[in-house]
């Protein structure tokens, strides 16, 4: 039970990848609180982990939602050890059709949510002098591939946020890293490779491991992250991508 | 116990971090076999841990003279049977300067330093390969990627780990075989003490630019590896792993 006596809050935990993280966490000992926008899968999955997980509806693209949210998760189950910046979307832009809100509202979800998260977590982190957080980056935060911009912008910048974030932080003990995924078969995959023929086929030849992975083998590499066991891990990005990033194409 | 029903295998292990991964992976579960030419260190770590109930085996073996290392490896083999796990972790330091240097120096300082973990891969992939299971954790350095003054070629070494488990990794996929690097910064070990000793200033700058203002102990690097080498880490493949309190974020 690597997360006794921890409090994990995850922002996107309603399915995917986030689902599978706030699972590993309470089956390694935590109380786990997630928001999402998906209250349907948020409340069900809640309702289906019992009294150590809670669910709050919130968007992270809106301080004032996640702030009341996390006020609210606090008062239940005590102030918050670790975080998870899991939430995310998609997107697919062409850089001359897309629009200034388009890019306002993907970089408000895929971005800045790293920054709100770690505003509402550090003071009480600072306090205890421990603390972890985690955030979910991409391989596209160092290689991409065709048709992801701004996607891959988003992901490096959760890099620079990761390094900055160690450094200033380091002085508290509080760790930041990134975990970065390659093919997860999430909703979201899944969607992208459905979207054109012979993705599926094409994606899976080009995995080292000759699969793609599965949500919980992310959330794995992440509750180690967030557990005493990784004491001297901070500012790092940990790809979980079975090999993919050390292919060139 | 995320090591149970496994053999690790790993190259200098019986000091410093490598001590750390024997200790580390035999709590975890893991039987666990180590070469050293440390026989006494050696034989006092393996006579502990198996009084307190592990098993713990170690063989003398130079891991840069490929028959030596090679015979030692089939004893450790012949009691604890076929090895799915392995730990190249054997290393020395190198501060050359690049005119001075000799190439015999050249020689015997990347046969451990790089070519042993090419030795370890060509002994335990075989019965890897065959059984489609197995995971490689290759110890490189922070150097591997940025690097301080005096450290030649240290950092050609350890950058050539990360180019190597690469590779492996990308090659030995199909069998289900994951290969990694591990890169630690700076950890309170008996190779960074020789190092503070060489170069007495570095130890107050190596404290002021810790993000945590302190150095790593063995064991925060060998939770790593063990958690690399796990079934936990099962799509985690072709990676370099930074455990350096975040060092590498900074420059200067």
């Amino acid at each position: 039970m690597k997360l006794s006596g921890h409090h994990i809050f995850v922002t996107g935990g309603a399915k995917g990848i986030g689902e599978a993280i706030v699972r590993d966490c309470l089956a390694e000992g935590a109380k786990v609180s997630f928001v999402d926008i998906d209250v349907k899968n948020g409340e069900k999955l809640a309702a289906e982990l019992g009294s150590s997980v809670k669910f709050v509806k919130a968007s992270v693209a809106s301080f004032a939602e996640l702030s009341k949210a996390f006020s609210e998760v606090t008062a239940a189950f005590g102030e918050v050890t670790g975080v998870v910046n899991n939430a995310g979307v998609n997107s697919h832009a062409d850089p001359v059709t897309m629009t200034d809100q388009e890019w306002e509202d993907f970089f408000a979800i895929d971005m800045k949510p790293v920054w709100l998260t770690a505003k509402l977590a550090l003071p009480a982190m600072r306090k205890a002098g421990k603390g972890s957080i985690v955030n979910i980056g991409s391989i596209h935060g160092k290689l991409t591939y065709p048709g992801f911009f701004p996607y891959g912008a988003a992901k490096s910048a959760v890099l620079g946020l990761t390094r900055n974030l160690a450094l200033d932080e380091g002085k508290h003990e509080i760790r930041v890293n990134t975990v970065s995924p390659g093919y997860i078969l999430t909703d979201l995959t899944k969607g992208w490779l459905s979207a054109e023929d012979g993705r599926t086929e094409r994606a899976n030849s080009i995995q080292p491991l000759g699969r793609m992975g599965q949500p919980v083998e992310v959330a794995k590499v992440v509750t180690f992250l967030l557990s005493d066991k990784a004491t001297y891990i901070s500012g790092s990005d940990w790809a979980v991508d079975g090999g993919l990033g050390a292919r060139s194409a | 116990m995320i090591l149970k029903g496994d053999h690790l295998f790993v190259t200098g292990g019986a000091a410093g971090i490598g001590e750390a991964i024997v200790i580390g992976a035999a709590k975890e579960g893991a039987k666990v076999s180590f070469v050293d030419i440390d026989d006494a260190k050696s034989i006092t770590l393996v006579e502990k841990l198996t009084k307190e109930g592990f098993n713990v085996q170690y063989q003398r073996a130079d891991v840069t003279n490929y028959d030596n290392f090679s015979s030692a490896y089939a004893k450790l083999v012949s009691t604890f049977g076929d090895v799915t796990l392995a730990v190249s972790n054997a290393g020395r330091n190198s501060y050359a300067d690049a005119v001075e240097y000799q190439e015999e120096e050249w020689n015997s300082f990347f046969a451990l330093d790089l070519k042993s973990s090419w030795y370890v891969a060509k002994l335990c992939l075989p019965a890897m390969r065959k059984s489609k299971y197995g995971s490689i954790v290759n110890i490189s350095s922070i150097h591997g990627r940025m690097s301080r003054p005096n450290f030649f070629p240290y950092s050609a070494a350890k950058g050539g780990i990360v180019g190597l488990s690469r590779n492996l990794a990308l090659d030995e996929g199909k069998y289900g075989i994951r290969v990694n690097s591990v890169s630690p910064g700076t950890t309170a070990t008996p190779l960074l003490k020789s190092y503070m000793e060489t170069f007495p200033d570095e130890k107050a700058h190596a404290l002021s630019v810790a993000p945590n203002g302190r150095f790593g102990t063995p064991e925060e690097i060998a939770n790593a590896i063990i958690f690399v080498l796990s079934k936990d880490a099962s799509f985690v493949t072709g990676a370099d792993l930074m455990v350096d309190g975040a060092l590498h974020s900074r420059y200067a």
